[in-house]
């Protein structure tokens, strides 16, 4: 299992442990963490599952400018809150062992 | 309220009223009524690429914990047949659910082939999790499909199946899309798929499914010839289910149950949302068959049932994976006059936005996400999309 925790747009912070393989964005949205909408349920097509990965973990998770796969990068460009380096978009990231002890922020709002 | 909410359909838009009613405060009893024995799950991934692997857990929205956490109560495998609007339905296997407001999300199903023949064996629909199943395991071992239709389910079946190296004929009786896309989207896609190996008889119709010891092997078409195949897979639309609404008075039109941009029936008592709804607004009339419908429609029936009156604004969209095509729309097509195209449709990435009276009223996007994204949040500021902004003054 991997731990990781979700800041909330309230503030607050939910931690879970979720199995490898598994994206952020399956785990928060089972467990109902406010503001991941996750619309289009995890296909790179809506961008309102929009996290904002810790500046400490950013080089660890890797940005979404870096992909060879524009999809994500071009869907974060059109996002309603700020896009920052950290800007990803949750479904796109799957859970390795290297992510253990992960922190993201959920935006204010979802495009 | 007392009672409570009952929630009638455990698809996309009753799943998003109910959480909706928690997220936005309501502490009294919500019930999830719904047909099928699942958690509720999403649908637009079993039309995609075959997409799913089998594993139908992996579709749904929650566990079944959340539902417990926000005590939510789910009445699965078992629909509601009768409904007395003194505040009690009543399902198929004898349960009385009581409630005192109604929430209709009862969705569509796939509108049937109506042929000699297409009751065999092998002529297919989808709209289900055991439907997908099916088309899956049949798509494991076959060669040949015929589809029938070329809206979104029918493309993105196609091409899932050609990328799987199964030859594909779709017949349609019109043009590719013919309800939703501008033509110049529809003669691009007619292309697209065409390079890509599907065969396509269009402007042609199905005079009846071809079969063998009870099995369908292929479909006759109206000029005479016979198109073999190991499977007949219909995407020719969907059909509001509207039998409860009917049942219980509600004003019905396209086919379907009328709300406002409220949410709201002809009864006070009972709200709509999905795809078994029509939206009159402003006296005009349109479906939407999408999850972003079914998911505004479901939050702003959950404001409106908890006193709130804040109309559904949002921007309509919808994507559809059709291969390695993504296509992505936004706004509504009905009315433009002019359409331009932006991007190399040669290269398959480009938009086409659609304007009436010089204002933006849609974009329809192929691997384009950054223009569709960018087309969205305009659309969402100007609004020229509604069907007011369309009128001619």
């Amino acid at each position: 299992m991997v731990q990781f925790t979700c800041v909330d747009p309230q503030g607050v912070e939910h931690s879970f442990d979720g199995p490898e393989g598994a994206s952020i964005m399956e785990i928060a949205t089972g467990s109902g963490v406010d503001g991941i909408v996750a619309e289009c349920g995890g296909f790179m097509s809506c961008a309102t599952c929009h996290v904002y990965v810790d500046e400490s973990w950013v080089d660890v998770v890797g940005t979404a400018e870096s992909k060879e796969d524009d999809t994500e990068n071009e869907l974060l460009e059109g996002v309603l809150d700020e896009r920052r380096r950290g800007s990803r978009l949750s479904c796109q990231i799957n859970l390795t062992p290297e992510l253990d002890g992960l922190r993201v922020i959920v935006p204010k709002i979802q495009a | 309220m007392t009672t409570g909410v009952l929630v009638v359909g455990a698809g996309q838009s009753g799943f998003q009223v109910a959480t909706s009613l928690r997220t936005q405060g309501y502490d009294g009893r919500v019930t999830i009524v719904g047909d099928e024995p699942f958690l509720p799950y999403q649908r637009p991934p079993l039309s995609k690429g075959i997409g799913f692997d089998g594993d139908g857990s992996r579709l749904t929205f929650r566990p079944r914990e959340f539902y417990a956490s926000q005590v939510i109560d789910l009445v699965l495998g078992d629909g509601v047949d009768t409904i007395d609007l003194d505040g009690v339905a009543l399902t198929r296997s004898g349960r009385e659910l009581p409630f005192d407001r109604l929430v209709l999300a009862t969705g569509a199903e796939p509108r049937r082939l109506r042929v000699p023949g297409a009751d065999a064996d092998g002529v297919v629909y989808l709209r289900t999790l055991p439907d997908a199943s099916t088309l899956a395991a049949a798509a494991a071992t076959i060669s040949k499909a015929v589809v029938v239709g070329a809206g979104y389910i029918g493309l993105e079946i196609a091409s899932a199946m050609r990328q799987r190296g199964i030859a594909v004929t779709v017949v349609a009786q019109s043009r590719l899309l013919s309800r939703t896309a501008t033509p110049i989207l529809a003669d691009y896609l007619l292309a697209a798929h065409t390079k890509r190996g599907v065969v396509f008889e269009l402007e042609r119709t199905v005079e009846r499914v071809h079969t063998a010891k009870g099995r369908a092997r292929g479909v006759v078409l109206d000029d005479g010839r016979l198109l073999d195949a190991d499977i007949v897979i219909v995407g020719i639309g969907a059909q509001p289910r509207t039998e409860l609404a009917q049942a219980i008075g509600l004003e019905l039109a396209l086919g379907g149950v009328v709300v406002d941009e409220f949410s709201r029936t002809s009864n006070p008592l009972v709200v709509a949302a999905g795809d078994v709804t029509t939206l009159r607004r402003e006296g005009h009339e349109r479906r939407f068959e999408s999850v972003q419908n079914a998911v505004d429609q479901a939050k702003t029936a959950a404001a409106t049932l908890l006193g709130s009156s804040t109309p559904n604004d949002a921007v309509p969209w919808f994507w559809s994976d059709q291969g390695d095509l993504k296509l992505k729309t936004a706004g509504w097509t009905g009315g433009y006059d002019e359409a331009v195209v932006h991007g190399e449709m040669s290269q398959d990435r480009f938009s086409i936005r659609s304007y009436a009276d010089g204002r933006l009223v849609s974009v329809e996007s192929i691997n384009s996400p950054a223009e569709y994204m960018s087309a969205r949040r305009e659309l969402a500021a100007t609004r020229s999309w509604e069907p007011s902004a369309l009128t001619p003054t």
